[in-house]
């Protein structure tokens, strides 16, 4: 069986098939959802509202996708945005941030303290730095990757990795200069 | 576990399912929606331009009906509506043409 490329179904999408364009939200949903989920922190349901406004407005600007190999990029790069909107929103206060992962289960293994405190330090961090973490530290993006989605140079995105895991793994009991 | 490995087992515990039919649903549903809300917009203007075409026409219809009657009297009656059908029918097929050319465009 042949596997269609993500650049067959963006190219198929952009000439008007709605079933290519299903087959983009089928693989990239769990990543963009992802990014979301912990670039905005919250509840799941507004990350999971902003990821169906995300896929929306792809569809509606398809025929902008230059380069439909990289549509995965561009699919995280309009989530992005999204979610700056979503949390300059005035509706969005300081406090929700450090509400972080309040409706996560605790995994097993980490105590209620370390959710806490990661949740904490994840809501301190500024909105580019914890979209550098989502993406590179819990989905395994490279910088350059991050760069290209996120539309910071790639030094920026390095910077911002670095100093998010520090953050994050201090506030975990690591040392100073994890 | 090391706070590495904390930071990995919280990370993990936010990843959504590989495979979500019912946020696939959800979507398949809203570009669904927006698809038709679009043909119907796209479809307003040339309905109007239709319904303006068939305005301008009128003037015309009495003598294609005059035309018409020539052909017989038993059909008399019914050319009024007959007249109407087919220009209905020819400004629906045009509009059907001119959304599908619209839509590839």
């Amino acid at each position: 069986m042949i596997v269609a490329t993500d650049g067959d179904l963006a190219r198929a999408a952009r000439a008007g098939s709605d079933a290519a364009f299903g087959r983009l939200v089928q693989r990239h949903q769990a990543v963009v959802r992802a990014f979301l989920r912990r670039t905005l922190g919250g509840g799941w349901a507004e990350a999971d509202d902003v990821a169906q406004e995300t896929f929306l407005a792809a569809w509606r600007s398809m025929r902008s996708l230059k380069d439909p190999e990289g549509v995965r990029s561009w699919l995280l790069g309009i989530a992005w945005r999204r979610a700056q909107d979503r949390i300059r929103s005035v509706q969005r206060g300081a406090r929700r941030d450090r509400d972080w992962l309040d409706a996560v289960e605790t995994p097993a293994g980490v105590s209620h303290t370390d959710r806490m405190a990661m949740a904490a330090a994840m809501g301190e961090l500024a909105p580019d730095v914890r979209a550098c973490v989502a993406l590179c530290l819990a989905d395994g993006f490279s910088n350059a990757e991050a760069a290209q989605a996120l539309g910071l140079p790639l030094g920026t995105v390095k910077s911002h990795v670095l100093r998010g895991r520090a953050k994050l793994l201090k506030a975990l009991g690591g040392p100073d200069d994890a | 576990m090391t706070p590495e490995q904390k930071m990995a087992a919280l990370f993990a515990v936010e990843a959504p399912l590989a495979r979500d039919f019912a946020f696939e649903a959800r979507m398949v549903q809203r570009i669904a929606t927006r698809r038709f809300q679009a043909r119907i917009a796209a479809m307003i203007p040339l309905t109007i331009a239709a319904a303006a075409i068939l305005w301008g026409l009128q003037p015309l219809w009495p003598t294609v009906q005059a035309t018409l009657a020539e052909t017989g009297a038993a059909t008399r009656d019914l050319l009024p509506a007959l007249v109407l059908t087919a220009s209905a029918g020819a400004a629906a097929a045009v509009v059907v043409w001119l959304a599908g050319r619209l839509r590839r465009a």
